[in-house]
């Protein structure tokens, strides 16, 4: 057997290397034309609010009225595993399906609050259980002696605090169908689709499992009639409307469950281990697993027979290797039309798409071209309207290509995230606030970094919500970049260069540490980032080195808590619940808390949070929360990045949104002369 | 002649399972929980996100085989395979069988390395032929050093200039972005459609090719070279034989053999794809779905793809051992 030709072997080199070094190459070979700068014409994003459309195209005519039709086709670098979002919970699969399908609610990208989108409308309600099991549902209203409950329709009722076991604020929805809806097939929607769609994710044998852990809380999902449906929770939390109308999507009941698996049947207590509950049983939630436990109880409690779920194993396996999830038939504004794997993927307007938000675009292509350079290339050939996936090299070089932006829009968009650094605080000397808040003075002049090397683009950040949401605290001092002061501090806390070797020590041990980050490339503004840091630091007689590693691996040992200090950035929902990031319950493994974050006040806070309804009063109290980990510097808060966007300025009424995926397809449409 | 081939065979299939069970091993032996690892994708990284429960977890080792023994793994995996059934791709996003996600990729891979192979061949061997002919010839060393030039130009530079100045956008417009056709070949016909597929897929076989020449004329060059010098190439030059016929019809056959021995990667060459001309120019081909597969340790997909290269190794080996006796009658194999 001869060596195998070197060409044939150089073939098989790994690809990090390969985009890794091109990046190099490209940026080289770009250096010359980025001695400009371009004209910035991002969206100066203010967070929520009204969005004004075309911004940034100067060939709009401000007196065109829409017309439907025309094609847009969207550039994707990677392709959808499946056409189902929680099975493939990547954001490209996210996209498509969003046009597919809906979900009940869908949160307004101007206004962020919750619209209806395949219900007409929706009742948000507290829930007042009465000792005797009744429950009552409507506005409560506490009040001395008394809870006054008003229903929507009919008399308030007052339930004297005697009668009264518990008040769940917000712990009912009710959501009314939209009227004249259909699938893509014809058939109707109903409320029946929903329960359905609520119990097939509810399974645990289907793979959605990123949405199956949202759902617990949900104490029943009730068919009211054919065309009402109504959530119950068993525990008063916030974001419950989100989870029970925005999480997943709405699937056909008549499509993925013809012979009824997902049904309800009568089960004998003893024959009932390991079936799960079609309606809540005890204090046992719908879709709980039944273990010996729990028979034991049931019998004890004189039960004889629990509904249960008729089939969720076959259902399951079925679900997760769905044909239909290769060929979707939806509900939402545009049906699928075809998928050439590898190669694109075609949606055509819904025309008996009856939703209030109708589009204009008559299709959709969705063009799978991995390379970014291919990408901008397309781009400019007309192959592709639409890039919202540009890297910060391409948006330097085409921002200020004029020959590029006369025909297209070039701009930067934010959706929610942000970078950080973090320290174990289960280690010396990250244990110590004084030394976190002298490497919040010492460590990065972020302004600076912001203006030279970021360009300007970035938003600096000094607290864990999205910084163009209500609940950013936009009022936080942030540390200025002081060595001095960061020197006092570090002085204060005992860490002194006591044998002289150029590093602080304090007990005998040298202030050096390592940085965990995933991989980044030699170009990646993290990279200067950490070179200026280790800078600094080394200024303020502190070793920091850098560990790169790859995602897996990474992960791996943030979930074992075996690091000194990491880098990463979120990404996140418009309003975040601070509870698995930051309470001190998060802390053990696995837990998102992974720098050992421990407070009291702070789990006051959050704890608070969780049951407070009123979402001004909710951002008062995550505020609150800010002002703490601001002055304890669990994070190094680093910037909400943007990202870059280019699309030919024949598409009109185009806004850029803050909220992902920073734009929507609805709002678009194409001129006649131009389709 | 015969038993020596059915010997051959014979060997193939202890060969073949000696090279699965090696596979496999590396395989269990890279760290990471392939469970773990194909859950936590697109979860980790999401602030707040809930990634899998120990339960979601336990069900899928469960599902995929994790939760047993290696050996029993393996043991299952090699009588499946008997029956030609790779299994299932084991990832959640998409367990579509391993038949039908290579079916899927091969086809692009095929064409691109059948024309790339064969214009390393049609061009390769005669400039070899060539420049052996004219040994320190200016122009053999101007080939020589040409080759040696493409030779080093690395592969994904070559290609995103080609994307950048030959594609469109602000330079030459000469050829599409990518190598598949779909969208606009659908209204095309016969010869038409031919020429429009070639026009598609021109760049990436020029990208997967010009390096190989140097190698397969080096080859070449080196085996006559060999040949030119021996005694019989002088006989029939004194016996006066055109240079024509001594070079072409003597002294080729005999330095066929270095090259005859390339033949044995020819096949599984044919099948594997190279994930950076598939990256550039968006190819779904065998490179990307082998990378995935390993990144991913979808192990179903990976030992799919091995197995049928280990064949097509074993086979192509075969062949070129056979071929030796077609272009060498003083090789038998009695």
């Amino acid at each position: 057997m001869p060596p195998l030709p070197s060409a044939w072997a150089a073939r098989r080199a790994p690809l990090e290397l390969s985009t890794l070094l091109l990046a190099f190459f490209l940026a080289a070979s770009y250096s010359s034309l980025a001695a400009q700068t371009p004209v910035d014409a991002g969206a100066e994003a203010t967070g929520a609010g009204a969005v004004k459309a075309d911004a940034y195209n100067d060939q709009t005519d401000p007196n065109a009225k829409p017309v439907n039709g025309g094609t847009v086709v969207f550039r994707f670098s990677t392709e959808p595993k499946t056409l189902s979002s929680e099975i493939d919970s990547s954001a490209m699969t996210q996209y498509v399906v969003a046009n597919i399908y809906e979900t009940l609610i869908e949160r307004n990208p101007e206004t962020y609050e919750f619209a209806p989108l395949a219900c007409e409308s929706f009742v948000w309600e507290d829930l007042v259980v009465r000792k005797d099991g009744t429950i009552l549902r409507g506005n409560a209203e506490d009040q001395q002696d008394q809870v006054v409950v008003r229903p929507p329709k009919g008399e308030a009722v007052s339930v004297a605090r005697a009668d009264l076991k518990e008040v769940r604020k917000g712990a009912s929805m009710t959501f009314y169908m939209r009227k004249g809806a259909t699938w893509h097939d014809g058939k109707p929607v109903t409320a029946r689709d929903v329960v359905f769609s609520y119990k097939a994710m509810a399974n645990p044998v289907v793979g959605a499992t990123s949405v199956r852990s949202y759902l617990t809380d949900i104490q029943n999902v009730e068919l009211l009639d054919e065309m009402t449906v109504r959530y119950t929770y068993s525990k008063q939390y916030w974001a419950a409307l989100e989870t029970a109308g925005n999480l997943h999507m709405i699937y056909p009941e008549h499509l993925f469950d013809p012979d009824g698996l997902m049904g309800e049947v009568e089960a004998p207590v003893d024959a009932a281990k390991d079936k799960f509950l079609a309606a809540p049983a005890l204090t046992y939630n719908v879709g709980t697993g039944i273990t010996a436990e729990m028979q034991a109880e049931f019998k004890k409690a004189g039960l004889k027979t629990v509904s249960v779920w008729k089939d969720p194993e076959t259902f399951g396996k079925r679900f997760n290797e769905h044909e239909r999830h290769g060929a979707p038939i939806g509900s939402g504004p545009y049906r699928f039309q075809a998928w050439q794997r590898g190669s694109s993927l075609t949606l055509q307007r819904y025309v008996a798409y009856n939703g209030t938000w109708k589009p204009h675009i008559d299709k959709i292509v969705y063009r799978f071209i991995t390379e970014n350079v291919a990408a901008i290339q397309a781009l400019k050939n007309g192959d592709v309207d639409f890039n919202f996936d540009l890297t910060p090299e391409q948006f330097d070089v085409e921002g200020v290509n004029a020959p590029f932006t006369k025909d297209h829009v070039v701009t930067k968009y934010f959706i929610p995230n942000f970078g950080f650094v973090a320290w174990n605080l289960r280690k010396v000397p990250f244990n110590e606030k004084l030394v976190r808040q002298a490497l919040a003075y010492g460590a990065l002049d972020k302004d600076l970094f912001n203006k030279e090397i970021l360009k300007g683009r970035a938003v600096s950040i000094e607290g864990d919500q999205y910084c163009f949401a209500p609940a950013y605290d936009r009022n936080i001092k942030p540390y200025p970049f002081d060595k001095k002061k960061a020197e006092e501090l570090l002085r204060k806390a005992g860490w002194i260069d006591h044998d002289g070797d150029g590093l602080r020590d304090k007990d005998g041990v040298p202030f050096k540490f390592e940085l965990l980050s995933p991989q980044f490339g030699p170009n990646d503004p993290a990279a200067r980032r950490v070179a200026i840091i280790i800078e600094n630091l080394k200024r303020l007689g502190i070793q920091m080195t850098v560990k790169m590693l790859e995602w897996t691996s990474f992960t791996d040992r943030l979930d074992r808590m075996d690091f000194d200090a990491c880098q990463l950035s979120w990404a996140m929902s418009p309003e975040n619940d601070p509870y698995q990031n930051w309470h001190s319950s998060q802390t053990g493994e696995k837990g998102s808390n992974f720098t050992g974050f421990v407070n009291e006040d702070a789990d006051k806070l959050i704890e608070a949070s969780r049951l407070e309804m009123d979402a001004k009063k909710r951002a008062a109290l995550f505020i609150k929360l800010q002002g703490i980990l601001h002055e304890e510097q669990p994070y190094l808060f680093m910037f909400c990045n943007p990202d870059y966007l280019a699309y030919g300025k024949k598409l009109r009424g185009v806004k850029i949104y803050t909220l992902r995926p920073g734009y929507d397809v609805r709002d678009w449409w194409i001129p006649k002369e131009l389709q | 002649m015969k038993t020596y081939i059915l010997q051959r065979l014979g060997l193939i299939l202890p060969n073949l399972i000696g090279i699965t069970f090696i596979s496999y091993g590396i395989m269990m032996l890279a760290p990471g929980d392939p469970a773990a690892l194909i859950m936590g994708t697109g979860v980790a990284g999401q602030m707040g996100r809930r990634g899998p429960t120990k339960e979601d977890l336990a069900r899928l080792r469960h599902e995929y085989g994790l939760d047993q023994p290696w050996y029993r793994r393996y043991g299952s995996w090699l009588s499946r395979v008997a029956t030609l059934d790779f299994g299932k791709s084991m990832n959640p996003k998409d367990r579509r069988p391993v038949w039908e996600l290579i079916r899927q990729a091969l086809p692009i891979t095929l064409v691109l390395n059948f024309w790339s192979l064969l214009l390393i061949y049609l061009v390769g061997l005669p400039i070899g032929i060539y420049s052996a002919s004219r040994q320190y010839t200016w122009l053999d060393r101007t080939l020589t050093i040409a080759l040696f030039v493409l030779y080093s130009l690395p592969s994904f530079w070559v290609a995103t200039n080609c994307l950048l100045l030959l594609c469109g956008g602000d330079y030459l417009r000469l050829f599409p972005i990518t190598a598949m056709t779909e969208q606009c070949c659908a209204d095309r016909e016969g010869f038409g459609a031919l020429l429009h597929r070639g026009w598609h897929l021109f760049l990436p076989v020029a990208v997967l090719t010009y390096a190989s020449f140097a190698f397969t004329s080096r080859q070449m060059r080196v085996g006559m070279l060999e040949q030119i010098r021996q005694d019989y190439v002088r006989t029939s030059r004194a016996k006066g034989l055109s240079e024509r016929m001594v070079i072409l019809k003597h002294a080729l056959r005999n330095s066929l053999i270095p090259v005859v021995t390339l033949f044995g990667d020819l096949l599984p060459a044919l099948l594997g794809g190279s994930v950076i001309v598939e990256q550039i120019f968006s190819v779904p081909g065998m490179g990307r779905l082998d990378f995935e597969a390993i990144t991913q340790k979808n192990f179903t997909v990976v030992m799919g793809i091995t197995t049928i290269s280990a064949l097509l190794t074993l086979v192509g080996i075969l062949i070129s051992d056979l071929l030796y006796v077609a272009v060498n009658p003083k090789i038998r194999f009695d």
